[in-house]
């Protein structure tokens, strides 16, 4: 029975059949040969309780954010507030790169959103000269991933719908160590340019740096503004994750009205993306509810679970099979299609490893990180390239990225040895589910 | 001409969908969240309508996937067949999606159906027939299967008229650079 699910699961894909028909497909053949009656007498009812799922609002609403987010012009200003206060340290603008896509996560959901928005500000300053392009490059692809571990996640919102668990602990629990890959994003950078220093970029003036780092300081209101929406209200007990989502969404709108950018045709634009996004998810989400109900009637989610437990391997052997299989796979699925393809067979049985839902969700996203930095489908690294005007080899990309995957990889066994850096901020916020 | 006015609907649905997005969950979500701070009281069922806006807004703009070509599809390897093998995957990629929209569309009708045949209402204070979101919900997904019904067809008649460029629009494998320049392209519009 494993087999043939596996086995038609990934020959169906690999024949390049949408994947949200394939998930769909695969739950109806498993269903006519295992299952003791028709499942599909529930498929209806299925399909209707993910389309109307209030968690799962939340998810266009954030798609919308970014939508719009790029046109309200916070990024730029971002950038330039940022700019002065790393002057000083080797690598210079790259550490902006890294600062302004982890400011810019804490308000936006999507990491290609986050990379082409800070793309498209810190690009031009590289052709200025002076930068090793494929560093400076990979720093801001790798920046840009940043927006699905920074709270809010669109990623991390799914996820939870999937596993059932909470998006506030997720969220809590990604905080820290979204914070923690960027630094460690930084500490790469910093190590490779004082051991190169010709990579590090031009002096910028020194003079009334001061002056310069406290003017910008205001530039940094409404990034923080829409974050103390989105997240602080979740944790200050006003609104439930999705209600963030809708406060963040008004917010955003006013934001680009403020900057006189609120045209029919950018709204226009704005909902027929969003409509395009969630539809494309959601029909994803509604074959993998079909195909996980069919899944736990058969047994098959316990039987996989039995066999994975079989094998005798210790839980720590296990995950690293299972970080080896996502890594892997990263490199050639797209990530939203992964998440939502391999969560209802995967996250089972790492839990039933003795892993928290909520730690795995975690390390979950910087693996999707990581696949979003690893060609040849690597979507962040795709979306860089496009930025990218004057054109280039694309391998300045894959060289430019390497670096960050290890930083990745660092993240991920710092949270095997101490999962108390996710699991620590839920427990303190949460203290009945947290951790 | 009928090429133009799927497309044309499609977006348009699909412009609704996003409408809904804003004004039929984020709105009434903030309204409610304000007013429980302020007044302490709900003041619309924002819980029950932004889920019923969500399944409308997956109806509606469900067709516009199609034209759009959105759906992933893990096509790298195809991508380097030569065209006759390509196109046999894309159409059956095409036939598959369109088996999978009508029985969605048909699970979704007999849901809408069997609510109406039970006068079934929502769980809230509104009561709402819960015949009217799944009906929206159902007519969109129709839609939907119509426009996948028709992708392979079409698809079919321009490649025995040898317009293989036509083909690929229809149903070739999507080159990721759509969605790249999309997503450059928001980043751009910027003022």
């Amino acid at each position: 029975m494993i087999a043939t699910a596996l086995s038609l699961l990934l020959g169906l894909i690999a024949l390049s059949l949408p994947v949200a028909a394939v998930l769909a497909l695969v739950g109806y053949i498993l269903s006519e040969n295992y299952a003791f009656f028709p499942m599909t007498g529930a498929a209806g009812e299925l399909a209707w309780n993910a389309s109307e799922d209030f968690i799962l609002v939340a998810a266009p609403m954030f798609i919308m954010m970014g939508e719009l987010m790029h046109r309200s012009g916070v990024s730029g200003q971002l950038f330039d507030a940022l700019t002065p206060w790393f002057a000083r340290l080797p690598g210079r603008l790259m550490h902006t790169n890294i600062a302004s896509s982890a400011v810019f996560a804490a308000t936006s959901g999507s990491s290609l959103a986050t990379a082409a928005t800070i793309g498209t500000v810190a690009i031009p300053n590289m052709d200025k000269g002076g930068y090793n392009r494929p560093l400076f490059l990979g720093s801001i692809a790798a920046g840009g991933t940043l927006g699905i571990l920074i709270p809010p996640s669109i990623n991390m919102i799914i996820y939870a719908v999937l596993t059932d668990t909470s998006v506030t602990d997720l969220y809590a629990a990604g905080f820290l160590p979204g914070f923690v890959l960027a630094a460690l994003f930084s500490g790469i950078v910093l190590v490779l340019v004082l051991w190169r220093p010709e990579w590090g970029g031009p002096k910028i003036a020194q003079e009334g740096l001061w002056r310069a780092r406290l003017r910008g300081l205001p530039q940094l209101i409404p990034p923080i503004g829409l974050f103390a929406i989105v997240v602080g209200s979740i944790y200050a007990g006003l609104a439930t994750p999705t209600e963030a989502a809708a406060l963040g969404l008004v917010a955003t709108v006013g934001l680009v009205a403020a900057n006189r950018q609120l045209t029919l045709g950018v709204l226009l634009a704005a909902f027929e993306g969003t409509a395009r996004t969630t539809c494309m998810i959601m029909l994803i989400v509604i074959a993998a509810s079909f195909l996980n109900f069919v899944m736990v009637s058969i047994g098959l989610v316990q039987a996989i679970s039995d066999a994975v437990l079989g094998l005798g391997f210790s839980p720590l052997g296990m995950l690293f099979a299972i970080i080896c299989f996502y890594l892997i796979l990263g490199c050639f699925m797209e990530t939203l299609s992964m998440m939502i393809a391999t969560t209802p067979i995967i996250a089972p049985v790492v839990i039933s490893l003795g892993y928290s839902p909520v730690w795995w969700g975690v390390v979950f996203v910087i693996l999707i990180e990581a696949a979003l930095i690893t060609p040849p489908v690597g979507m962040n690294l795709y979306v860089v390239q496009a930025v990218r005007k004057g054109g280039g080899a694309f391998s300045d990309l894959f060289k430019g990225a390497a670096p960050f995957l290890i930083a990745m990889m660092i993240l991920i066994g710092i949270l095997i040895a101490f999962p108390q850096l996710a699991l620590w901020l839920p427990s303190i916020l949460n203290p009945k589910t947290g951790g | 001409m009928t090429d133009t006015l799927i497309e044309r609907v499609s977006r348009w649905l699909a412009w609704a969908a996003g409408a809904v997005i804003l004004f039929g969950c984020a709105l009434p979500i903030t309204v409610d969240v304000l007013s429980r701070y302020f007044l302490n009281r709900s003041a619309v069922e924002s819980f029950e309508i932004s889920g019923f806006g969500l399944a409308a807004c997956i109806g509606l703009g469900m067709a516009h996937t199609v034209t759009t070509k959105a759906h992933i599809r893990v096509d790298f390897a195809v991508a380097r067949l030569p065209f006759p093998l390509r196109a046999a995957c894309d159409l059956l990629a095409a036939c598959v999606l369109a088996v999978v929209a009508g029985a969605l569309a048909w699970f979704a009708w007999k849901t809408a159906a069997q609510s109406h045949a039970m006068g079934a209402r929502s769980m809230s204070l509104l009561r709402i027939p819960m015949v009217i979101p799944q009906g929206i919900w159902w007519v969109g997904l129709f839609w939907f299967a119509f426009v996948a019904v028709l992708a392979p067809l079409r698809a079919v008649l321009r490649l025995v008229r040898g317009d293989r460029e036509g083909f690929n629009a229809l149903v070739g494998s999507a080159d990721i650079n759509a969605e790249i320049d999309e997503a450059v392209h928001a980043a751009e519009g910027r003022g």
